[in-house]
């Protein structure tokens, strides 16, 4: 049922939620949502509230469809009434005999009804649909409906859930031990991952509320890489952030909510991928070394900076974009060998299922702080070629060496100048050394393997 | 008589302790290198799923390891690779595995054992941390959970069903020489490989490039002192 309002004072419009537990302002009405509950009572409470102040006065129009509630306000109005009740089932029937002006019709379509001779709703409402789509327009068929009682104006919306909660008190003794709090919390949280599941939810971020023996309360917000409803995930995060917690009293309560949910869905796989089926365990995994240890999964951005250990910038990613790459990188490398056997699978050239051979290449390795190294030079036209190196556990002999490869720049920020040498060593290792001209001093930068 | 009893103890040994049969006898699937000379070397064919393979650092390892990832990413299933010193230079890391650079040695293992149980992962690579003793029964023991190989950059590999060592002798770098027969830049090096398991012993012989990127900014060797910058003793004795 649909309670329609008109007051004296639209402000106290407000006091109407003691009554009913939602209430919208359209202009000048009140909608009330009486839906559920005692049509009486809630009817006498509502006009004791809206007509406390002296002088006020409230009309209420109710009805089962938005359209009848909004002309019964309209009719309790003017009939100087309290109230306008259309029973169940008789909208129509109430509709019927009051003028067309009623439902608000447009001045053109007005105008065309009043030529047809069309003057009340149930004149209308008697019509066939495509009578008067043909001569009044989509207006008109708008009209007509609302001439049959038929109103599917979503006067309410739907409710929000709300998010799933858990949370327990106890007055005859206190917490202290993490491991005590631990235990009630996996409780708690195994009742919060239980709903969530039943909903088809994951929780993104949960909050922590510890209620202490001191009166105060603590928050710690706890989130996850991803929506996940696993109890051991969010169990690992909660028993990190309690390692990080300092109370300043013993604990007499606590409380776990969901802040953030997300879709726990998956996304859809092409059945030529083998990795898709385990497409979610590996992303639970790296959610859990993420959650465990923050933003280590990574991928570099490369800048052209002249020094190899400043271009890179490690960005990291998080568990859906690393396994998500999975399929990128494949359908990025199809794209550049179109007549890749295997990679055309996923652009549907050729089904295969041999791999085509890979070339491994000898690459730089770069240790992540330059290692000072003693070094003994040799001339060798015009320049000091590293001829033995000491890196604090072993001396190398230089078997050969090529450089210098000199770089240098930033005089005005960071100034730097090096000679690089690439030489092998004893061992048949190649490596990388640099000497910085401004210092004299070398270092050991790096090796190929 | 005798080979018989031995035939029948190593029928009960297999049946009851099938994880500790040794790989040549190919009880588990291999996870193929994509390198042909190599794969040809190995008891399965590749790395052996769901045991722990060790490779001693250096001497071409990384190369091979990594060429070994874009061949799983290649044939549409997942690689891992744990960075324990964070060595990788981010201009040569191709896209494909799932790169994990970890703050800590420990924190290194914890996600190779995070990755392994998952299953998700054909093949799991770990540097810089060279796990031993007990962390690499555990690292075992996660992979025979999951399925998944590991090949762990390590020279102690007493736990490991596959040892595999590669060297470099020195004069086995071809060098492209300059125009007065200077060493110019590396062509590519002969790798020896071999390979280890319990009743295998093989060794292959790979040529690799050698990538290079040029870092040449200055033309002169003197380029840094007209920045201001003091020469070297020893240059100005020999200018």
């Amino acid at each position: 049922m649909f309670l329609c309002l008109q007051l004296s004072e639209p402000a106290s419009a407000v006091r109407c939620l003691t009554v009913v537990p939602r209430v919208v302002a359209d202009h000048d009405i009140i909608w009330c949502d009486v839906r559920g509950l005692p049509f009486e009572t809630t009817i006498g409470r509502l006009q004791t509230i809206v007509t406390e102040q002296p002088g006020s006065w409230c009309a209420m129009g109710i009805a089962a469809t938005p359209v009848a509630a909004h002309v019964a306000v309209r009719q309790a109005r003017h009939r100087q009434q309290t109230l306008v009740h259309v029973p169940d089932g008789t909208d129509r029937a109430f509709l019927a005999p009051l003028p067309i002006d009623v439902l608000y019709p447009d001045f053109k379509v007005a105008n065309l009804l009043d030529g047809a001779g069309v003057e009340t709703c149930g004149d209308l409402a008697q019509l066939t649909r495509e009578s008067v789509e043909i001569r009044f327009g989509a207006a008109g068929a708008r009209l007509w409906r609302l001439a049959r009682a038929d109103d599917p104006r979503p006067i309410f919306g739907s409710v929000p859930r709300a998010l799933p909660s858990a949370s327990i008190e106890w007055t005859d003794y206190t917490l202290r031990r993490a491991e005590r709090l631990l235990f009630v919390i996996n409780a708690l949280c195994g009742n919060v991952c239980t709903t969530l599941h039943a909903r088809g939810e994951g929780a993104v971020s949960m909050t922590l509320r510890l209620s202490l023996a001191n009166r105060t309360t603590f928050e710690y917000p706890v989130r996850a890489a991803r929506a996940t409803a696993n109890q051991n995930a969010w169990i690992r995060l909660l028993r990190l952030a309690l390692e990080r917690i300092i109370l300043t009293d013993a604990v007499t309560g606590i409380a776990l909510h969901v802040t953030l949910t997300g879709a726990l869905g998956g996304t859809q796989g092409d059945v030529f991928d083998r990795g898709f089926g385990t497409a979610h365990a590996t992303e639970e995994a790296i959610a859990h070394i993420l959650d465990d240890q923050g933003a280590v999964v990574v991928e570099p951005e490369n800048s052209s900076h002249p020094l190899l250990d400043r271009r890179t910038t490690w960005r990291p990613i998080d568990a859906s974009q690393a396994v998500g790459r999975h399929t990128e990188q494949q359908l990025a490398r199809a794209s550049r060998r179109p007549n890749d056997p295997v990679l055309s699978v996923l652009t549907g050239n050729v089904i295969a299922t041999s791999a085509s051979p890979t070339v491994p290449t000898l690459t730089l390795q770069l240790l992540p702080t330059p290692l000072r190294i003693t070094v003994s030079t040799r001339p060798h036209r015009d320049v000091e070629h590293p001829a033995m190196y000491r890196d604090g556990k072993q001396t190398h002999t230089i078997i050969e060496s090529a450089g210098p490869d000199l770089a240098s720049g930033e005089r005005w920020s960071a100034p730097y100048a090096r000679a690089y040498f690439r030489c092998i060593n004893d061992e048949g290792t190649l490596v990388w050394i640099y000497r910085d001209v401004r210092t004299n001093a070398w270092y050991l930068h790096g090796w190929w393997d | 008589m005798a080979v018989a009893a031995l035939r029948e103890l190593r029928e009960k040994l297999d049946r009851h302790f099938p994880d500790a049969t040794p790989v040549p006898r190919r009880t588990t699937d291999g996870v193929a290198t994509g390198i042909a000379a190599l794969d040809a070397v190995l008891p399965n064919g590749g790395f052996p799923k769901g045991r722990l393979s060790v490779w001693t650092p250096n001497g071409g390892a990384t190369a091979v390891l990594r060429a070994a990832c874009l061949s799983v990413i290649g044939r549409q299933e997942r690689a891992a690779w744990i960075d324990g010193q964070g060595t990788m230079a981010g201009p040569w890391w191709e896209g494909g595995p799932v790169l994990i650079r970890p703050r800590s040695r420990v924190h290194a293992l914890r996600a190779a054992e995070v990755l392994l149980r998952s299953g998700g992962f054909a093949l799991v690579v770990v540097t810089g941390v060279e796990p031993e003793g007990t962390e690499n029964v555990r690292l075992s023991r996660a992979a025979h959970d999951g399925g998944s190989a590991i090949v762990a950059l390590t020279p102690n590999g007493a736990t490991a069903a596959l040892k595999m060592s590669s060297s470099i002798a020195p004069d086995e770098y071809v060098w492209l020489r300059g125009p007065f027969g200077e060493p110019a830049t590396v062509d590519s090096v002969a790798v020896h490989v071999r390979v280890n398991a319990l009743g295998w012993n093989r060794r292959t012989r790979l040529v690799l490039p050698v990538s290079w990127h040029v870092v040449r900014s200055a033309m002169s060797p003197l380029l840094a002192d007209r920045r201001g910058m003091t020469r070297p003793a020893a240059l100005r004795m020999s200018a």
